[in-house]
């Protein structure tokens, strides 16, 4: 019986995660010991790259050949990364990741038979894809994803030793990217509400801002520019890390000692720490619910350490946030209990399948999808609109159907789009449209004639849409999970690389 | 060439009149066939596209009158390559161009209609039937002279990437990507007064946009170089589109306007009640519009938003009449364009709308409602300037975040 496994793919670090034999959800430590891997991918020749700590040791030393935060551009069309002459995607790069913490979770426990990869609540269609498809490209059989924060509600229930029952934020502050998700949970059943997020806010823009603190007191210090091989990201999360216990802390440079506070630190960051507030006031809000309804705070992520962070969240809900766990491991815990969950109970043991009897959970959809069509403005023309077809927050799965009607008198071809928002956006200049093409009709008929389009969203997360001309029974059905971009990275050949 | 189908049961809460024009390059591929499905194709369409113009079904809360162009035929499309139709209008009897009132249906560099339609890949194909390709809004168009007139379209079929710069309504020499010229002529109540005759009133109310325009550029105490380069081009537009006769009288009204109006401002706020009240009485809607859209090219010609720029403009809409709501979205894809953190002196409060007679709650109401709306924009957007603009609004939403609660 091969394993199953959870894995919280990060921005910064990545972890794997399994049920053990009796049922408990244990991380699966690296070939080099360590419970989390660096998502940093150094390359050393055309075919030969490092991934995890040694890769990121070399920042700042040979940044050229360092590929690292790609989960930031995943699904990016135009983010392409070039290593000894040889192109890379985020997508790629990430399959190496991957690729690494497959195989030593192999060379521990034998081989892998199925995973789940865990992504941010937030991210897009596009960015999902990717993600399966590094997976697929990393030789991992990824039959389901699932939303970090959701993960993370998993972990939480299944281990709190505890009987839950409430609404619960799962506040998810990692590496790149910020989740709020309002859940319910009762014991092991667990229905996501809402989730609100900002896709580039984590632990890499916190380090960011102590660097420009500490390049500008060195600069004021010294007269100098800082030197990056003195000072880098690495020196920053170190110092940051510092800065978490203790209320000052100092950076050598160049001989040179530059201390800073926390409160310094606090201060520089506290704009990014204010868009967190705002999301989760924007999550509640969507609800029409306040923060004294909620029961508890689920802290995920390494960048809850901070204890600016942990104040912003008292400051809200007016009651101390919990660490449950080691939050770096928390989504990769969750993510193997959601992999058993999913698969097939014949590969699982009694004691796993006792597990995870009592689990049940509910998701909501991420973003609105809907479609461009011709509508009413208020001067009594047409215009251009966004029209919602599944909203945000919708359980799934779920499948809606929306009577449309051609503009034309013997229309053939009905130009069909699927768009996605993360607000109700009605503005076409607003959304992302993540599919479009031609659903042929019968002609000879006059406008008007009724074309249902039904969008549905699958419980593995996957979306179909597909447009129906009533009269003709033509119809046009779409899998978005198989679109360019997938197709073009499957076309780069991973196994020109070996692994040192 | 996007979504053809219409969703009838919803009336959507904005009027810009840009999306007026989106109608055409939507309706583009209604019909469209492709040319091995049709086997009587060669007895019904002789192998040429037609065009009729049509009035629209008006309805109560229409703005505009607006009339439908429509095509029908092959446009003899060979090559495998997106292409477009470009339509112009001309004055039959006096072989001169219509100008118009709008920006986006105006040549780039001059005010003569211009409506560019993308109808996509079209090789092989051809509409069977009538297809909505653009849109005539007679508020929006100025001919030679007032009233019926025989109106001359001339659709230019070219391949997008090649996409010519007309001059004045004439296509430049040597220019190529040229698929096929078509022409179909029709009566065509001009409704404005013609450039080659004088409209006063219309003459007045562009005196009183420049006067606005004026203290829009001034309202950071000075007037940049590229806050007056956008003036002096509107004004050419305006100049360079009127008769031969009447060029002269309206270059000088203008430009002593230009002249007043910044002496004027120099020494003192110019009464913006006032002027607005003049172009709310005689102004068409299409003049207020094409006010709006020159105050806020005015206020995006430096690069900034300024806090006074801002809240003369929306004073301004509310003055004439237009719903501040209504160019929110003229607004909102001006804004995307610039860096909002790069106006020195502009107030948190103006670059966001902020009204600081409203309660805190009320504010922060505001201020959360804004942060749904440029952190869900923020995710659609690709890497690029605008996705970076994006996020400084976020960033400028949480300095006023800091600042309310």
């Amino acid at each position: 019986m091969g394993n199953i496994v959870g894995i919280d793919l990060g921005t910064t670090f990545s972890a794997i995660a399994k049920l053990d034999d009796t049922g408990r959800p244990e991380i699966i430590d690296n070939a080099e010991g360590e419970n989390v891997t660096p998502s940093v991918v150094e390359f050393t020749s055309e075919s030969s790259f490092l991934v995890g700590d040694s890769a990121k040791a070399q920042i700042g030393y040979a940044d050229e050949n360092i590929a690292h935060e790609v989960k930031r551009s995943m699904g990016s069309s135009t983010t392409e990364y070039e290593f000894f002459g040889i192109k890379h995607t985020p997508t790629s790069i990430s399959a190496l990741i991957l690729k690494k913490l497959k195989e030593d979770a192999e060379n521990a426990y034998g081989p892998i038979d199925s995973a789940v990869v865990t992504v941010p609540a937030n991210f897009a269609n596009e960015a999902r894809e990717a993600t399966q498809a590094a997976a697929e490209m990393a030789g991992l059989k990824v039959d389901f994803i699932i939303n970090e924060p959701t993960a993370a509600a998993l972990a939480y229930a299944f281990q709190s030793g505890k009987e839950l029952s409430g609404t619960f934020v799962i506040y998810d502050l990692g590496g790149g990217t910020f989740d709020c998700t309002v859940a319910k949970i009762s014991g092991q059943d667990i229905e996501i509400l809402t989730s609100e997020g900002v896709s580039k806010l984590g632990g890499k823009d916190f380090d960011t801002e102590l660097t420009n603190i500490i390049s500008k007191k060195y600069k004021e210090q010294t007269g100098k520019e800082i030197d990056p091989l003195e000072f880098n990201s690495n020196h920053a999360e170190d110092l940051k890390k510092r800065l978490t216990t203790r209320d000052k802390a100092s950076a050598r440079i160049s001989g040179e000692v530059i201390p800073i506070t926390r409160d310094e630190f606090n201060a520089g960051i506290s704009n990014l720490v204010l868009q967190t507030e705002l999301a989760v006031e924007t999550a509640l809000s969507r609800l029409d619910i306040k923060p004294a309804d909620i029961t508890d705070v689920i802290l995920v992520g390494g960048s809850t350490r901070i204890p600016a962070v942990q104040e912003s969240i008292k400051k809200i809900f007016n009651k101390e946030s919990k660490l449950f766990g080691n939050p770096d491991e928390s989504v990769a815990l969750g993510a193997a209990i959601y992999a058993a969950y999913k698969s097939d109970a014949k590969n699982l043991n009694p004691l796993q399948k006792q597990a995870i009897s009592k689990l049940s959970m509910r998701e909501a959809a991420p973003h609105f999808f809907g479609t461009i069509t011709m509508a009413e403005g208020n001067t009594g023309q047409l215009v251009k609109t966004n029209s919602i077809i599944i909203s945000k927050d919708e359980k799934i799965p779920c499948s809606i159907t929306e009577p449309y009607y051609t503009l034309s008198d013997n229309q053939t071809i009905v130009k069909c789009t699927v768009t996605q928002s993360s607000v109700e956006e009605t503005d076409p200049e607003f959304v992302s449209v993540i599919w479009e093409g031609d659903l042929e009709i019968q002609g000879g008929r006059p406008a008007g004639q009724e074309i249902k389009v039904t969008y549905s969203y699958t419980e593995d997360g996957k979306m179909r849409a597909s447009f129906l001309d009533v009269g003709s029974g033509n119809s046009k059905d779409i899998d978005l999970s198989i679109d360019s971009t997938k197709q073009a990275i499957d076309e780069l050949d991973i196994n020109q690389f070996k692994v040192e | 060439m996007e979504a053809i189908f219409t969703f009838i049961l919803l009336a959507v809460g904005y009027s810009i009149i840009g999306s007026l024009f989106g109608v055409g390059a939507k309706a583009v591929g209604a019909g469209a066939k492709t040319l091995m499905e049709g086997g009587s194709f060669a007895d019904h369409y002789s192998n040429k596209l037609q065009f009729k113009v049509e009035k629209l079904p008006k309805d109560e809360d229409s703005i505009y009158e607006t009339f439908g162009v429509f095509s029908k035929g092959n446009p003899n499309i060979t090559l495998d390559h997106p292409a477009m139709l470009i339509f112009k209008l001309f004055d039959k009897t006096t072989s001169l161009p219509i100008v118009s009132t709008f920006e986006m249906t105006s040549e780039e560099s001059s005010r003569v209609f211009e409506h560019a339609v993308s109808i996509g890949n079209m090789q092989d194909k051809y509409w069977p039937d009538w297809a909505r390709v653009s849109a005539l809004i007679p508020e929006s168009l100025i001919g030679p002279h007032k009233g019926n007139r025989t109106l001359q379209l001339q659709c230019f079929l070219w391949y997008e990437h090649l996409k010519p710069e007309f001059e004045r309504g004439f296509l430049p020499e040597d220019t190529t990507g040229g698929i096929n010229v078509f022409t179909h002529e029709f009566n065509f109540n001009l409704i404005n007064p013609g450039y080659l005759e004088v409209d006063d009133e219309r003459l007045e109310v562009q005196v009183a946009s420049i006067k606005l325009a004026i203290s829009i550029a001034m309202a950071d105490g000075t007037l940049d170089k590229s806050e007056g380069t956008e003036i002096k081009n509107w004004v050419k537009g305006i100049v360079d589109s009127a008769g031969e006769s009447q060029r002269g009288k309206i270059k000088e009204t203008l430009n002593n306007a230009l002249e007043e109006a910044y002496n004027e401002v120099k020494s003192s706020p110019i009464n913006i009640e006032q002027v607005c009240a003049d172009i709310k009485d005689i102004g068409s809607a299409a003049d207020k519009f094409d006010l709006i859209e020159l105050c806020l090219d005015v206020m995006a010609a430096d690069g900034e938003a300024d806090k006074e720029e801002l809240k003369q403009i929306e004073q301004i809409s509310k003055l004439v009449g237009i719903d501040y709501d209504e160019i929110s979205k003229m607004k909102d894809q001006r804004l995307i364009k610039l860096d909002p953190t790069s106006s020195s002196n502009s107030g948190l409060e103006e670059k966001l709308d902020i009204d600081p007679e409203w309660d805190h709650e009320k504010i922060n109401k505001h201020i959360l409602s804004l942060y749904g709306k440029w952190n869900g924009r923020l995710n659609s957007l690709s890497e690029g300037i605008e996705r970076e603009n994006a996020q400084k609004m976020l960033d400028l939403i949480a300095e006023a975040r800091k600042k309310y609660s």
